[in-house]
């Protein structure tokens, strides 16, 4: 099943590296950009996720302090919440996922195109889905004194190679924090959603520091020219391109400042959709993209 | 306190699920330099079939499939320090030696006295005694880069090729450096000798042919195939014959280095062609046989054996064209083409490496031809079958 994604992707990388005068870094960076357009509605539904996320914290708190005592209360409060708001809690996370097999199939092509011994270049022979890519085999994968098949340590290279896993880890952590919005005041140790952020944002430097110490060079390469473009994804001109070229839709959802006044007099609402459309009934619909604007 | 717990908690569901990612794309990852190589080799009077892959060179008995026992001079077993047979093994990551072996051995008749050279891909050839199985200098006579491919040699020099490009001529007495010739890319298959000339492809596409005497050029110019040269050529009637990976197969003048024919097959060719009664035997990586005329380069027949590839060249026997794919299965095919039966290597082992045909040798125990087959499973890394019945005789497990 894996083939179906890694043999177009191995091909493709062949390809640009073709393309491109035969230069395999030109290839990864290439084929880097293609993959994060085809994944960018992916990127804006979780950037958006997490924008709404960030809206509703103020109300989160507001119910926090309301149901401090009854743990279940404020769990059905936060669902209904989230469902009147139109916020899935992990639809930030389910965009991540699906970054998963991209990364592993990245992962494989360059490995792949990149074979570096009989053993590996034998297996390609029924992965070229067009038989005249053969003719750049063997691809050049040196680089800047690199070979870009070896892990970036010694023996298989320079001592140098070791900037990349650091700049891995590096460009992550500056991912992981432009992608997160800024929080006010100091973290609540009670709120589970900013834990995990929080653990996240440790985690994810760290682990991919450590497999790019121990896959290959191609591939951190790979992770920090994505990473550089998740941050460029992040910054304010391009968000706001994005806003003007995909628009959201508007949503029928209260306003945040409503649902905040309407809850210091109403019992909880039950988390039943039929409940959460009825209580929405009248409210002025607002779209999120001009909530954002207001809050910047 | 809770919330440092759920932080933990978090943070290690993270952990499992990077490590399952990971586990479940990345398992399947081909790491490995080359696969097995297999040559019959006499040691102590004995026929014997020397197994080289990865850190391990054994000697075979062909008659059971067992380790060779060492015999002292009195031809009694060897016995270790807990009363046991020694066997012919060199481990190559013991005693600090370093090695991996992915090439056939050679044997030199040095100044009365038999010794085993083993070619590495760790930048040595280390000299053996055969008759104890020890390493003369664990140092070994340093070379220039890995050797993955085998050895070629006349009755002058030893030819060595390297996986990084370029090749060298070794005086056989001293193992000193008599020419070297450098190309752009790298030599993954042996080198052939005919006639004073030294015949090779590299992986950066060119078919060279260099005077064995002094390695200069014997062609005006290398012969550009367009494709990566994995195989081997085959040298006969005053024409080279090599496949490349555009599916093509050429016929090249060996004088001049002039092309004559070239054929096209449907996959890449990684291995040696084979001549038999005016009859080329070439396979490709798509699975498929072919009986080529050697002349025009037109094909007689072509049969699909297997979806998977073929790596190692057929072997031709008096009623056989046996062939092993990537799936782990030998097939035997009539001289028309026809298939005559199939043999699975148990858990279908990838097999890349060159078969052996190992005639009857009565006096050794061996009481009928076999068909030696090498897989990267090291519990399976040697299968003898029978060359008639295809029936399995034994198998090697390291």
């Amino acid at each position: 099943m894996w083939d179906l994604i890694f043999n177009p992707l191995i091909t493709l990388m062949i390809w640009l590296y073709g393309v491109l005068g035969n230069n395999i870094i030109a290839g990864i960076v290439v084929l880097t950009l293609l993959i994060r357009l085809a994944t960018y509605p992916l990127t804006i539904k979780q950037m958006r996720s997490a924008r709404r996320t960030q809206e509703l914290q103020p109300a989160i708190k507001k119910l926090q302090e309301k149901y401090k005592d009854d743990r279940e209360k404020l769990s059905q409060a936060q669902m209904a919440l989230y469902r009147e708001h139109g916020v899935n809690p992990l639809g930030g996370c389910l965009p991540l996922l699906i970054q998963y097999p991209i990364l592993i199939a990245m992962y494989q092509a360059i490995y792949y195109a990149l074979a570096s011994t009989p053993y590996q270049l034998v297996d390609l022979s029924q992965r070229l889905l067009v038989t005249d890519l053969a003719r750049l085999i063997p691809l050049e994968n040196m680089w800047l004194g690199m070979d870009l098949t070896q892990a970036p340590t010694p023996p298989g290279n320079p001592w140098y190679a070791l900037a990349l896993p650091a700049l891995v880890m590096i460009t992550t952590w500056l991912q992981f924090k432009v992608s997160v919005p800024a929080q006010s005041g100091p973290p609540d140790p009670n709120d589970q959603a900013a834990n995990v952020t929080r653990s996240m944002g440790t985690i994810m430097p760290i682990m991919f520091g450590f497999l790019s110490l121990s896959f290959s060079v191609g591939l951190s390469v790979y992770f920090i020219v994505s990473n550089l473009v998740g941050i460029l994804q992040y910054s304010p001109q391009v968000k706001a391109l994005t806003d003007k070229l995909f628009p959201e839709k508007p949503r029928t959802a209260p306003r945040v400042e409503d649902t905040i006044a309407a809850m210091a007099t109403s019992p909880v609402r039950s988390p039943k959709p039929a409940t959460a459309k009825a209580s929405s009934g009248g409210k002025t619909p607002k779209s999120a993209g001009k909530s954002y604007s207001k809050k910047k | 306190m809770n919330a440092s717990r759920t932080h933990r908690r978090w943070a290690l569901i993270g952990l499992v699920v990077a490590a399952l990612a990971v586990a479940t794309g990345c398992a399947p990852i081909r790491i490995g330099v080359a696969w097995p190589a297999l040559a019959p080799i006499t040691i102590q009077d004995q026929p014997r079939v020397m197994v080289t892959y990865n850190n391990w060179a054994v000697a075979l008995n062909p008659a059971n499939g067992t380790a060779a026992e060492l015999l002292d001079v009195a031809g009694n077993v060897r016995l270790d320090n807990n009363n046991q047979p020694r066997r012919w093994e060199i481990d190559g990551n013991a005693n600090n030696l370093g090695a991996q072996f992915f090439s056939r051995p050679l044997v030199r008749n040095n100044l009365e006295q038999t010794e085993i050279i083993l070619p590495t891909h760790s930048l040595k050839l280390l000299v053996v005694d055969p008759d104890t199985a020890r390493v003369d200098n664990m140092a070994g006579q340093p070379v220039a880069a890995p050797i993955v491919a085998d050895v070629a040699e006349d009755e002058n020099f030893y030819f060595v090729p390297f996986e990084s490009g370029g090749i060298v001529a070794l005086n056989k007495q001293t193992l000193l450096e008599a020419w070297r010739f450098n190309t752009s890319g790298g030599i993954w298959s042996a080198p052939v000798v005919v006639d004073g000339v030294v015949y090779f492809g590299t992986i950066d596409h060119f078919v060279y042919a260099l005077n064995a005497a002094d390695g200069t050029l014997a062609w005006p110019q290398p012969f550009n195939t367009e494709g990566l040269i994995g195989g081997s050529p085959l040298v006969a009637n005053g024409f080279v014959y090599v496949g490349n990976t555009l599916d093509r197969l050429f016929k090249l003048d060996a004088a001049t280095g002039q092309l004559v024919a070239e054929g096209r097959l449907r996959n890449w060719v990684w291995s040696q062609p084979v001549l038999a009664n005016g009859v080329m035997y070439v396979a490709d990586l798509s699975g498929f046989v072919y009986a080529i005329n050697p002349d025009t380069l037109a094909i007689l027949w072509e049969t699909q054996v297997s979806s998977r590839g073929i790596r190692p060249s057929p072997l031709v026997t008096d009623n056989f064209i046996i062939v092993a794919s990537r799936d782990g299965k030998v097939h035997w095919l009539g001289l028309n083409g026809s298939k005559v039966m199939e043999r699975q290597v148990e858990g279908g082992p990838e097999i890349l490496s060159e078969l052996l045909y190992l005639p009857a040798n009565l006096e050794a125990g061996i009481n009928e031809p076999l068909i030696l087959v090498a897989t990267k499973d090291m519990g399976r890394l040697v299968v003898a079958f029978s060359e008639q019945t295809g029936t399995q005789r034994w198998s090697y497990a390291r």
